[in-house]
């Protein structure tokens, strides 16, 4: 700041310095008695010499409008300071000019009242360092002008050392040449000067110091003459002195003013800048706001979701291998603090189960540009483990470039143990049925076999009987007696047969002894013959197997699905005729039964009163076997059996 | 005479002791109601005919005669069986019985069975008989080719037209393990070793053209 101070200062001074000499009033010495005025020589504006060394300022135009006034002629002389007064108490001067009041001067004259106040400071070289007041000026040789008022207050604050010079020129000179390093000088003078010198920058100067009243002053005891003074420069219009003033100051205004006008035109366009900028900017304040307010929309709605959805959103940047953004759910699923993946990324990879690790790290690295989606346990510090479901979706930069993945991890631990518990009560079921199966056909086994051989046995003996008594009627006389007897008995022999046969049936329908006698072949074979026997569509069975090495339940398996898919012939199929081979490819077992009906159609195969399919289906599953149902419209239906032969036999 | 009885029930042994005693004057008749005590009576002792129940609670009774046949290659043993499967009569004849006799015949039946069996004949119930007769035609009797099932008959064809066994597998979709294996049965069937006997025999029949 006080280098800008300085350079505007010393524009002033240079301004002041090229006024024209044109403006400077020639005093004309027409009138008989002229008054003389005696004042500095160098006191710019006041008064100071034009480079033509004519006399100008603002006390040269004043004095012209008070001759004018006054109609009395001026004198101005302009002198050094020190001789002015010197000349002035000498009494070759009538008026003294640009003077300051003090004590010592009250002796010799007497003072108008002030036109205009003067500061001065204490100037001193820039590597001095401590002057602030006057007292510190203690010891320091200090220049000043002669004839200075300020000498009386320097000596009173104990500043033995005043140096005096000519005029304030010898000072700043004396200065330059480093004769003085310390000098009081009027503000205007001293900087006029070390700008003049080019020494502005070897010099600082104190805040101002003095202030001083400018007066003009007359001889003592000369009130005429100070009433004249006095009343002529009243007499001028304050527009007048206004105008003088201008033209100096104002002058210093106008050449100063150029870069005023230039400034000033600057300003408007600064001005003018500022107001676009200030409207631009209140604009873009206002946009900037209403983005920031829709930003902040936005991001307070993300942040809602993503905070309070109890799913994990991720953000990863794949570059640098970083956690851009957890949610906080994960603290809850995890049990760990979303900084502590900030700090270390891996850790995710060692929160997953041991088990479940290689195949997560696996599937991600496949997958993770085109999206994956893995299901792990992990590991909660305290040793609890949640089922978590994750995908990843891959996300490119403008160069198509993979670089982040974004993703969203769920706890579906809730939903894994019901699907556990849901897989463990249909295993229960499927026990259940296979052993409430199992136990059907012990049951009936056991059954059928009492039927068959303690039933069957016990008729067989009974007829047996019967016909020892019908053998012995006939041998004893007696002939209507014993044909009476004989018709009973052959009645009751009829009854007989019938029971046996009864039983028979019904034992085998419970469970066909010949599947645990002789085994599945043979009972195939034999269940063929009686359909063909009993429905008259002819059953052909055709085995590429001598023997079929099964197990009871998986004969037993095999034997009901026979049994079901030729009811369902049927019923339902209008063939004429059945195909069924028996092969082994494979270690499995396989069934065909092919017939010449109508074929089955979708719907029938999965319709809900497919209930025999289902039940043959559930038959096949318990011995670890499948089926397969194929309907080819006219050309009839294929079924499928299919059953491992080794392994796998429900309890 | 010595008969032994097999059978696991009691009323059974008594019936059949009772026709077989009224039928023969001398006749020393064995026990057994279980296949140990009857394998223990068949190699202690020397016997005529052994009447045997296919169905003695534990082991089967077919096990029981292949035993009985290897410890007594000569004995003759007649099946008593509750059951009228035709299945059960063939494996019973295949495991060496002389006659199979269903237990719903008359005693008059099981007499005759009895001395048929003895006299070293061979014997069968009457309803079983048929199904047994229609079972060795089609085994026996016409030509070669008509013992075969409709599957082998197509396959024999495709054979003889000269289709390579992949060839075939394509054409029936099954597998070519599935179509040697029918192959094999055809020869077997058919009495034969080649393809080419095979092939002859189909175009002489005009069975391909």
């Amino acid at each position: 700041m006080t280098v800008e101070i300085n350079k505007i200062q010393r524009l002033i001074i240079v301004v002041l310095a090229l006024v024209s000499p044109s403006a400077v009033a020639q005093t004309a010495l027409e009138t008989p008695r002229p008054i003389r005025v005696v004042m500095d020589n160098a006191y710019a504006p006041f008064a100071f010499q034009s480079d033509e060394g004519t006399s100008q300022g603002i006390l040269i135009d004043q004095w012209q409008a008070w001759e004018k006034k006054t109609g009395i002629k001026v004198e101005i002389h302009a002198m050094d300071w020190g001789e002015a007064l010197r000349r002035m108490r000498a009494g070759e001067f009538d008026v003294i000019d640009c003077i300051v009041e003090t004590a010592d001067r009250r002796d010799y004259f007497d003072f108008t009242p002030a036109y205009a106040t003067i500061e001065a400071s204490i100037y001193f070289r820039a590597d001095i360092s401590g002057i602030t007041d006057l007292a510190s000026l203690k010891g320091f040789p200090v220049g000043v002008k002669a004839g200075d008022q300020h000498i009386d207050q320097l000596k009173a604050n104990g500043v033995t050392t005043v140096i005096p010079f000519e005029n304030n020129d010898a000072i700043v000179e004396a200065a330059k040449q480093h004769k003085i390093n310390v000098f009081v000088v009027d503000d205007p003078s001293a900087i006029y000067l070390l700008n003049k010198m080019g020494i502005e920058e070897e010099f600082r100067h104190s805040p101002p110091m003095f202030r001083d009243e400018l007066r003009r002053a007359v001889r003592k005891g000369d009130a005429a003459l100070l009433s004249t003074v006095v009343d002529g420069f009243a007499a001028i219009e304050p527009g007048e002195l206004k105008e003088i003033d201008e033209k100096w100051f104002g002058r210093t205004i106008n050449r100063y003013g150029r870069y005023v006008t230039y400034a000033g035109y600057a300003g408007v366009v600064a001005i003018l800048l500022m107001a676009g900028l200030v409207g631009w900017n209140r604009t873009l304040r206002k946009r900037i706001l209403q983005r920031t307010a829709a930003l902040g929309e936005s991001e307070q709605r993300f942040r809602q979701i993503a905070e309070n959805i109890h799913e994990v959103f991720w953000l990863i940047d794949m570059v640098k291998q970083t956690t851009l953004y957890i949610s906080p759910a994960y603290e809850a699923i995890w049990s760990r603090t979303c900084e502590s993946l900030y700090q270390a990324p891996r850790s995710f990879i060692a929160a997953i189960h041991p088990d479940d690790r290689a195949r997560v790290v696996d599937a991600i690295e496949t997958d993770r540009e085109h999206g994956f989606e893995v299901e792990y346990r992990v590991v909660r510090p305290d040793g609890s483990i949640r089922w978590i479901w994750d995908r990843g979706f891959p996300i490119r930069d403008k160069s198509k470039r993979f670089y982040r993945v974004a993703g969203l991890a769920e706890d579906i631990t809730e939903r894994k143990q019901a699907e556990e518990r849901l897989k463990a009560t249909s295993e229960q079921l499927r026990a259940l049925s296979a052993s409430l199966s199992s136990a059907r056909e012990a049951e009936g086994t056991r059954i059928a076999r009492e039927l068959h051989d303690e039933m069957g046995s016990a008729l067989t003996s009974l007829k047996w009987d019967l016909e020892s008594i019908e053998k012995s009627c006939s041998e004893a006389g007696n002939q209507a007696a014993s044909s009476n007897i004989r018709e009973k008995i052959a009645g009751m022999t009829k009854v007989i047969d019938t029971t046996l046969d009864a039983v028979l049936r019904i034992s085998s329908d419970l469970r066909p002894t010949i599947l645990d006698d002789l085994g599945l072949l043979e009972a195939i074979e034999w269940q063929a013959q009686q359909f063909e026997a009993r429905t008259g569509i002819a059953c052909q069975v055709d085995s590429l197997v001598e023997n079929v090495d099964l197990s009871r339940e998986k004969a037993t398996a095999v034997f009901r699905v026979l049994q079901e898919a030729l009811t369902n012939v049927l019923r339902h199929a209008h063939a004429t005729r059945v195909n069924i081979t028996i092969a082994e490819e494979e270690a499995v077992f396989a069934f065909e039964l092919r017939d010449n009906g109508r074929g089955i159609t979708e719907e029938e195969k999965t319709g809900s009163r497919s209930l025999g399919l289902i039940g043959m289906r559930e038959r096949a599953n318990l011995v670890g076997g499948t089926i397969e149902i194929t309907g080819n419209g006219e050309r009839g239906t294929v079924l499928t059996l299919r059953v491992p032969i080794h392994g796998q036999d429900s309890a | 005479m010595r008969i032994l009885i097999v059978d696991d029930h009691a009323v059974v042994r008594d019936g059949v002791k009772t026709i077989v005693a009224e039928r023969y004057s001398e006749v020393v008749l064995g026990e057994a109601s279980s296949a140990s005590e009857a394998l223990e009576l068949a190699r202690q002792q020397e016997w005529d005919a052994v009447i045997l129940d296919i169905s003695l609670g534990g082991r089967s009774g077919l096990e029981i005669l292949k035993e009985l046949k290897q410890l007594r290659p000569k004995l003759p043993v007649l099946i008593l069986s509750m059951h009228s499967e035709a299945q059960y009569a063939r494996r019973a004849f295949k495991a060496g019985a002389a006659g199979y006799l269903t237990k719903d015949s008359s005693r008059a039946e099981l007499v005759r069975a009895i001395n048929k069996v003895i006299e070293g004949g061979r014997y069968v119930s009457g309803a079983l008989a048929e199904k047994l007769v229609f079972d060795i035609e089609r085994g026996t009797g016409g030509p070669p080719h008509e013992s075969l099932s409709d599957r082998e008959f197509e396959v024999m064809c495709l054979i003889a037209s000269g289709k390579t066994v992949t060839e075939i597998s394509e054409v029936l979709s099954l597998s070519d393990k599935t179509i040697s294996t029918y192959r094999a049965r055809i020869l077997e069937k058919m009495g034969m070793k080649t393809n080419a006997e095979l092939t002859y025999y189909a175009i002489a029949n005009k069975l391909v053209q």
